[in-house]
């Protein structure tokens, strides 16, 4: 086939075009998509350091306010300890009421009884004996203990002393009231894990 | 002049086509490095980016690395918030005892007196006490005292509906004098205080008579 040198021109341009097209389209072309992605993963990639330099922030604050949470911890433990440290109670409780001039007769702790909301409540009954400005002192020295208690209810009566000793003529001698209160205190753990037993010494 | 070209029309031809392939040619090649400038500047882009994006991953790595080293206070304090919402769950609402029976104290008229008191979460309190009933008194204050209570009693802040239940004239323990003796319940108003180990100020005395 014979071609006149026109032909040939026309062809060699369309050939380039042709090359130069598919160039274009080959290789430049998909250099513009791959930049495209990476500008999205690299804005990606800031925000997730922006995220990580916000928790980490956020982070070395909490580090700082470490030995405030620890002592946190430390006291909400002896406010509402993870067992029922029966024995504490017992003694804190003693000593309150002997601050407050009272006289503890005796104490009955009930069941340990599940809460829903994660913790155990367990009701005790203390009967105390003494005058009535020492039973209001008493009440008010119970909301400040460190183990935080509830006083669900109180009852406060004129204690009749039945003693065949006691001089009932004495006038001088000031009205004495016998206060049953019923308070609950807490734990943190459930009825299944609290036990109200020490557990005994190892050899 | 007349200028002959004895040449004939296609060795013309021919060396016309050979001037225009040159440039054709030209064009070609001018084509070919444009396309190579362009293509090695947007492959150095290419990689720049890449190595910008490896940074950020490496920055974002490195953070998240160093954060992940404190997750053991962010735990604490996780765990302090838990307790805390179940210690004021547990606590909350708690009726100040100490408070209500200190200022009852503080507003009893000075002719009554309270033999039984007691106070529940659930029931509220009653309250039970004598009145002095004077025989020389002319006209009879009577049950006066037990109104003045209930007036005071109203006034404190802890306490609601507070409401009379009985009030009577009866002996006093055979020492032949009478009293009135008198009931009154009320309600309990809760503070809203979950943890309280502060002190309690108590509030000052009513005034009203």
């Amino acid at each position: 086939m014979n071609l006149s040198p026109s032909q040939k021109l026309i062809i060699a341009i369309v050939l380039i075009a042709v090359v130069a097209a598919a160039a274009l389209f080959l290789l430049i072309v998909p250099k513009f998509t791959q930049m495209a992605t990476l500008d999205d993963q690299i804005a990606q990639a800031a925000d997730e350091i922006d995220s990580a330099r916000s928790l980490l922030s956020q982070r070395q604050e909490v580090k700082a306010r470490s030995p405030q949470t620890e002592a946190q911890l430390l006291a909400l433990a002896n406010q509402l300890p993870e067992s029922p440290e029966m024995p504490g109670l017992i003694i804190e409780l003693q000593d309150t009421v002997n601050t407050s001039g009272m006289e503890f007769i005796s104490i009955q702790p009930g069941e340990p009884e599940a809460i829903e909301g994660g913790y155990t409540a367990i009701a005790s009954e203390m009967v105390v004996i003494g005058r009535w400005q020492d039973c209001v002192d008493l009440l008010q020295r119970l909301r400040r203990i460190t183990r935080q208690i509830r006083i669900l209810e109180f009852r406060v009566e004129v204690f009749e002393d039945d003693d065949p000793d006691a001089d009932a003529t004495d006038t001088d001698k000031p009205t004495e009231v016998q206060a049953t209160i019923v308070v609950e205190v807490y734990t943190m753990a459930q009825s299944s894990e609290a036990s109200a037993t020490v557990p005994a010494p190892s050899e | 002049m007349i200028r002959i070209n004895l040449l004939p029309p296609e060795i013309i031809e021919k060396r016309k086509f050979e001037g225009r392939i040159t440039y054709v040619g030209l064009a070609a090649l001018v084509v070919v490095i444009l396309l190579g400038v362009v293509y090695g500047f947007m492959v150095w882009q290419v990689s720049g980016k890449n190595d910008v994006l490896q940074q950020n991953k490496e920055a974002a790595t490195q953070l998240l690395n160093q954060a992940n080293s404190y997750e053991v206070f962010q735990e604490k304090e996780d765990l302090l918030d838990a307790r805390m919402a179940v210690a004021a769950q547990a606590l909350a609402n708690r009726a100040d005892w100490g408070r209500i029976a200190n200022e009852i104290s503080l507003i009893l008229p000075s002719d009554v007196w309270l033999v039984y008191m007691a106070g529940s979460e659930e029931a509220g309190m009653e309250i039970a006490g004598n009145a002095v009933d004077s025989d020389a008194d002319v006209p009879d204050v009577g049950h006066k005292a037990v109104a003045k209570t209930l007036v005071r009693l109203a006034d404190l802040e802890l306490l609601n509906n507070v409401w009379l239940t009985s009030s009577a004239k009866a002996d006093y323990a055979d020492t032949g004098k009478q009293v009135i003796e008198f009931t009154i319940t009320a309600g309990v108003v809760r503070s809203a205080a979950s943890m309280d180990s502060s002190a309690n100020v108590p509030a000052p005395p009513s005034q009203t008579p």
